[in-house]
């Protein structure tokens, strides 16, 4: 007879108990799957979408908020800032880049972005369809957004789902970006007019283009009929906006020359004026170890749920051993050696891990999809799961828990004194 | 010559409980060990069937001393000539009557169990858990079992002590015939002399 029927047969015979030990096992490997893909995800996420950006201006408020609003669009912005001191900043030598971004708005949710175009190239984004917006209220989407090309729809205010909704001003689909694996595919990106002409401010473009025009001369040399009528259009909107507020924009996103300015600059943005400067990797890294000692907890919990599993199994399978010495005298005395003793039971120990390890990656796998379904942050960020070394990492140590938590009663049970148990089970 | 034993001496706790000079078992010599309770009865079975080792002496089973061979060797000239019919029997409670009988077969053969059941009076029983057979069945499904490696030797501890004269001239029919169909010899332990007329030689032990 096969030693795998001997096995599941034990097994059978002490079914509630293989489950317990099963289940126990199995939610320790979930918890650490879970622990570790979305440890994986956030520390993605954080690296791609921050990367390059240095220093990031709005107003006063938490740093922490600032960076999480408009880098990684997660938290509502610290408010608004005027346009024409956040300028002063986007002039400063130690400037390399700076890409304005103004918020306000969202379609079911996705956040609408007024900006440059040099946001997306900061991203190194690419079209997949249409083309970059050329005037307001042409907007250009990420890959996530379900809409199509040539799509109208009007933004509603504020950056979750529902708000007043702006029916007079419509935005139209013009440009689709390629999957980028970065915040820009859950963004609707748009001019910076767009956004602040919908809130009743002045209009900002001319200003950027007279800026680009003083920086850069041979790029401007020769003014087309279009140009020209572009100019004529934001005079139009100037003369209908006379009466608008002064333009404000949500935040400056800033790359410097060097790298002393990541922390020089912050210092004097903060001291001379009454913006508030943030620097991104600084707060990343106090949200991670904030985020890390959540981390930590759930590893620990984990790691203790798989040693409990592991105890079980050990309890279990050393427990049964009492009533079972005669069953393994009998099997040692019809000629079953020490060795395949052994083997048959550290395999009732690997199975209940096997069984577990499988049922634990299964429930972990389920955990993971509707955890992102429920949990607006992740499914926003498009959370997926990914085979890392830790999860490797896990499988190899539960299967060693399990060998090491089956060996001790194998060990004993092979060593059985059959003359003995015969004569005191008879 | 089947078993051969010289100068055998086996002590437990300073006790000397078997002391056997020297003694011979020829093949398909029926051997019974009588004697009462601690007599050291049950000690000779466990010798000749290596499942213990004596403190000093020589017990060797067609030519091969067991004092030559490592503990896995004597496994498998156990698995591969003897079988055992316990005295409590000893079925897996929660295998059926087949995985029973098959655990004893090093190599499967489930012809051969379909055989011994249908010779045991078992048919019908054949899925069923050991636990669940009466006591009648589970001795029968114990000589199948000490029969399903078609053995040199059949090993009987006490098979029919706790059985009245019809239940022991039962099971004594049924170990002599699967022993008579496989050739194999019986050597069977027991206080009872009922069965003495069944064995062509007696070796009376006292303690």
């Amino acid at each position: 007879m096969s030693d795998l029927i001997l096995v599941f047969s034990s097994l059978k015979s002490r079914w509630l108990n293989s489950l317990l030990s099963v289940f126990l096992t199995a939610f320790g490997v979930m918890l650490a799957l879970l622990v570790i893909q979305f440890g994986q995800h956030v520390q993605n996420r954080l690296s791609t979408d921050g990367q390059g950006i240095d220093i990031v201006i709005g107003a006063k408020g938490s740093p922490l908020q600032l960076i999480l609003s408009s880098v990684y669009h997660i938290d509502i912005p610290t408010g608004n800032i005027p346009y024409d001191e956040a300028e002063k900043w986007m002039k400063h030598p130690h400037v390399k880049a700076a890409i304005p971004l103004a918020l306000g708005d969202n379609w079911k949710g996705f956040r609408i972005v007024g900006t440059t175009q040099d946001y997306m190239q900061h991203y190194k984004a690419q079209l997949s369809e249409g083309r970059t917006w050329d005037k307001p209220f042409e907007a250009v989407i990420g890959s996530n957004i379900n809409l199509n090309m040539g799509s109208e729809f009007s933004g509603a205010h504020g950056l979750g789902v529902g708000g007043h909704v702006h029916e007079n001003e419509h935005y139209k689909v013009v440009g689709i970006i390629k999957p980028t694996g970065s915040i820009l595919d859950r963004l609707i990106l748009t001019s910076l007019d767009s956004v602040l002409e919908i809130h009743g401010l002045e209009g900002v473009e001319h200003e950027l283009e007279e800026e680009e025009h003083h920086h850069d001369e041979h790029a401007h040399e020769e003014h087309d009929h279009h140009d020209h009528e572009e100019h004529e259009e934001h005079e139009h909107k100037e003369r209908d906006h006379e009466h608008a507020e002064e333009p404000e924009i949500t935040a400056l996103l800033l790359t410097t020359r060097y790298p002393i300015a990541n922390i020089n600059l912050p210092r004097s943005i903060n001291r001379e004026s009454a913006l508030q400067a943030a620097n991104p990797a600084l707060e990343m890294a106090r949200l991670t170890s904030m985020l890390g000692l959540g981390t930590q907890t759930f590893t620990a919990l984990a790691v203790m749920l798989i040693i409990i599993a592991a105890l079980s199994i050990f309890a279990g399978l050393a427990g049964s051993l009492e009533n079972r010495m005669g069953d393994l005298a009998t099997l040692r005395a019809i000629g079953y050696s020490k060795s395949r003793i052994l083997k048959i039971i550290v395999s009732e120990g690997m199975l209940i891990v096997l069984a577990g390890l499988v049922v634990g990656l299964i429930m972990g796998l389920y955990a993971f999809s509707v955890l992102t379904q429920i949990i607006t942050p992740l499914e926003a960020s498009g959370a997926k799961i990914s085979m890392t070394p830790e999860m490797l990492m896990i499988i190899i140590a539960v299967l060693f828990a399990g060998l090491l938590a089956s060996l001790i009663p194998a060990i004993r049970a092979a060593r059985v004194n059959v003359v003995r148990q015969l004569a005191r089970n008879s | 010559m089947m078993f051969q034993i010289k100068n055998l001496i086996f002590k437990s706790e300073d006790r000397t409980v078997l002391s056997l000079e020297g003694y011979s078992i020829e093949a398909n010599n029926h051997l019974l060990l009588l004697g009462n309770s601690g007599c050291g009865k049950t000690t000779l079975i466990n010798l000749l069937g290596g499942l213990m080792r004596p403190n000093s002496g020589e017990v060797s089973f067609e030519g091969t001393d067991y004092s030559t061979l490592s503990e896995t060797a004597i496994d498998r000239l156990r698995a591969e000539n003897f079988g055992f019919v316990f005295q409590r029997l000893h079925l897996i409670g929660h295998l059926s009557v087949v995985q029973n009988i098959a655990l004893a077969q090093h190599k499967p053969d489930l012809s051969n169990i379909q055989i011994l059941i249908t010779d045991l009076g078992l048919e019908g029983k054949e899925n069923q858990k050991a636990r669940d057979l009466s006591v009648g069945e589970a001795q029968r499904v114990a000589i199948a079992r000490a029969v399903a490696n078609t053995p040199k030797v059949i090993f009987a501890d006490e098979p029919t002590s706790a059985l009245d004269d019809q239940n022991a001239e039962n099971v004594m029919n049924l170990i002599f015939g699967q022993a008579q169909k496989t050739g194999a010899t019986v050597i069977a332990a027991t206080h009872d002399a009922r069965i003495k007329n069944r064995f062509t030689s007696v070796l009376e032990m006292s303690a």
